[in-house]
């Protein structure tokens, strides 16, 4: 009995092995070698999607429906995958060789993934027409040790929204996107529109870095120098410029001070009730003010803040294909027609971002006319810049364990200008950057 | 003993903030649910809809993905509870009655088990998932649950089961009752609470879990509910609130349902006086 009990366990374990390992591996099996599938073979291939807004995920299902209709033998299936879980889903995805084909993301996050040797090099694979229309700033941004391995579709600023009537009624004009405000004009004009229960100026600040460390490199706030993986990090006057100007505004009641506890979109409500006449926040948020704002509620863009320049940080959204693909080619295809300037422009126009391609910015352009001061904003494209600290391997893990901790610091009054810099700098080294 | 007026009127206060403490998150669900889109942007929001709205149902229900997740939800959560009670009632039985080494180091392994973060364990499991062809399918994510639930389902009903008194299970015996006759008469009877209670447990925890089911599903088709609430939540703190709002409360009403019929089961002092002094 005890015998015949071990033999059939052990041939279990025989089945149960040989299925392991007959099945490792994962994924589209359909092609006879890699990337070239023999005639009439159908290929398969995922595309996951962090798409939020509904304009953009329709948008997005369009262009997938579109390809596949177009494109019977290649078909693409949209994985949808919510904004604050889509690295760790890849983290595992990679580390188990199941990854989606095609891959979106940002360009800070894929630049771990891509140091890490999960994403193909996608130069040779894209056509010659959609890199000449994206800047060549940007594609720096998405650029690893020399290889491509992001195609950037739109991206996002940091843009004053203000209320026009405010603005009107206290004899502010709205400035031209050729005369952008300083930050020195901000700081006046959000001193000359606190009265009462208004406050000129709030800025959602409950995770501070990446808006101050973005805004700072209009005054030359690099904050990393050095190699791109591994930097050294220096916090001098360029980099306290934004922080500082800040605790100013708070300081001299400007600035509503409960509102650095919000989060970016947390300071429409004050912003549509009258309680705050402009809010800094990511243009992102022109469709929620679209969508949301009480009838006859009138506002604007204004053009990006300048200090020495009105630089900021490109970090714009990426598509990538997965090195794991076994249709490289196919994926990047794809990618290239979700790049044609039609299907960018909707993606763009739901998300309220703005296109990275000049043929998608010319239709997004046309669309949205002079409205809310969507010119300005369109034409920042020029002013993204890729920031120094896109590609510091430890820079995510220094981001949200140090800077936004200390940030929060400052500005709740805890940490004076020199503390701040220097939890800013010892904290690089406590992350091993 | 009888309870002075005083102090009963201090324990229902006591009981009336702590159901209102436990309360108040599903009563600002509700609310929120209900209220328009201008009355979710408000300087100053109410406690209840000054205008009660159907417009985020609206906008929820027209997203066919809802039925489809709650579907989804509803089969991994009821085949979790079933599948976990099954194993983990007879292993239950045997550890609490058991009196060899096997029962010591058990009840340690399972103890020990639970100190492992499941972030630890994910890409392993998500390894051997892939391998064997479960990955993106219900049954694999079944399979983890079961995995996950066993070692506290298991403590808790053994737990149960040493609250019977063996006198029971031997006066049984006596009679000339068989083993399975005395469990199936007896012992299972009085474990009903002790059973529900796990199952539920084990239900609960597989209708809320988020991660495991964000690594191993992809097919938008076999999404649970979580996974389609958590897409209501943008980057930057974004939240589509309203539609989130009644989204949830729908997802809501079905373990509430369930938990609803069966709670009467889990009934207490059921043995009281089965065994003298």
């Amino acid at each position: 009995m005890k015998r015949s009990i071990a033999v059939v366990g052990t041939a279990l374990c025989a089945v149960l092995l040989t299925a392991c390992v007959s099945n490792s591996g994962g994924g589209d099996t359909s092609t006879s070698a890699a990337g070239s599938p023999a005639a009439g073979e159908k290929i398969n291939l995922t595309f996951s999607s962090y798409a939020f807004q509904d304009p953009t995920v329709a948008a997005t299902q369009a262009i997938v429906d579109s390809w596949n209709k177009a494109n019977p033998d290649i078909q693409v299936q949209y994985q949808k995958v919510d904004a604050e879980s889509v690295h760790d889903k890849l983290v595992t995805q990679f580390a188990g060789n199941s990854a989606p084909d095609i891959i979106h993301d940002e360009s800070a996050d894929i630049a771990g993934f891509s140091q890490q040797g999960y994403l193909a090099d996608l130069g040779p694979l894209l056509p010659a027409e959609l890199k000449s229309d994206v800047p060549e700033s940007v594609w720096k941004s998405v650029t690893y040790g020399g290889v491509i391995t992001g195609v950037p579709t739109i991206a996002q600023v940091y843009c004053v929204f203000a209320n026009t009537d405010l603005l009107k009624a206290a004899g502010i004009e709205v400035p031209a996107a050729d005369a952008p405000w300083t930050w020195d004009d901000l700081a006046t004009n959000a001193k000359k529109l606190t009265s009462g229960d208004v406050t000129g100026f709030a800025w959602g600040l409950k995770s501070p870095a990446a808006g101050i460390m973005s805004s700072g490199l209009a005054f030359d706030g690099t904050f990393f120098s050095g190699d791109e993986k591994n930097p050294t990090i220096k916090v001098g006057d360029n980099e306290m410029q934004v922080p500082n100007r800040i605790a100013a505004m708070l300081a001299d009641g400007s600035m509503g001070k409960d509102s650095i506890s919000l989060s970016g979109s947390d300071v429409l409500p004050g912003f549509f009730g009258g309680k705050y006449a402009m809010v800094m926040a990511g243009n992102y948020v022109a469709t929620q003010i679209d969508g949301k704002a009480p009838s006859g509620f009138t506002w604007t863009m204004l053009p990006l803040l300048k200090g020495t320049s009105q630089h900021q940080a490109s970090n714009p959204q990426t598509l990538s294909v997965a090195k794991q693909s076994k249709h490289p080619q196919q994926a990047a295809d794809f990618i290239a027609y979700f790049m044609k300037a039609e299907n960018l422009a909707k993606i763009a126009e739901g998300d309220a971002l703005i296109p990275v391609t000049k043929s998608a910015a010319e239709i997004v352009k046309k669309d949205m006319g002079d409205k809310n001061g969507w010119p300005a904003i369109l034409a920042s494209a020029d002013q993204l810049v890729d920031a120094p600290w896109n590609k510091a391997e430890k820079f995510p893990d220094w981001k949200s364990k140090i800077a936004n901790p200390s940030y929060q610091q400052f500005l709740a009054g805890k940490l004076d200008a020199a503390g701040l810099a220097k939890a800013l700098g010892d904290g690089w080294a406590t992350v091993g950057g | 003993m009888r309870t002075r007026p005083l102090t009963r009127v201090g324990q229902y206060v006591a009981l009336a903030c702590y159901v209102v403490f436990l309360g108040f998150p599903l009563l600002w669900l509700f609310s929120t649910a209900f209220k328009s889109q201008q009355e979710l942007i408000t300087l100053h929001p109410t406690l209840f809809p000054r205008h009660w709205s159907l417009d985020s149902f609206r906008t929820a229900l027209d997203n066919t993905e809802v039925w489809s997740s709650l579907k989804n939800s509803l089969v991994v959560a009821v085949a979790t509870a079933i599948i976990t009670t099954l194993i983990a009632l007879p292993a239950a039985y045997a550890l609490a009655r058991g009196r060899s080494i096997v029962r010591t180091v058990s009840i340690g392994w399972i103890l020990v088990s639970q100190v492992f973060p499941f972030v630890l364990i994910v890409i392993p499991v998500f390894i051997v998932l892939r391998n064997l062809g479960l990955l993106n399918t219900l049954v694999g994510l079944v399979l983890i649950y079961v995995v996950w639930a066993l070692p506290f389902t298991l403590w808790m009903l053994q737990g149960y089961v040493t609250a019977i008194p063996r006198e029971l299970e031997e006066a049984a015996a006596t009679d000339g009752a068989s083993r399975f006759a005395t469990l199936r008469k007896i012992v299972f009877p009085l474990l009903m609470p002790g059973i529900v209670a796990t199952s539920m447990f084990a239900f609960i925890s597989a209708w809320n879990e988020f991660f495991f089911a964000l690594v191993i599903i992809t097919d938008p088709a076999k999404q649970t509910a979580p996974l389609l609430l958590a897409r209501y939540v943008g980057s930057e703190g974004s939240v589509n609130l309203g539609p989130l709002a009644a989204t949830a409360l729908i997802t809501t009403l079905p373990s509430l349902l369930i938990f609803g019929i069966i709670q009467r089961k889990l009934v207490a002092g059921l043995m009281s006086g089965s065994v003298k002094g």
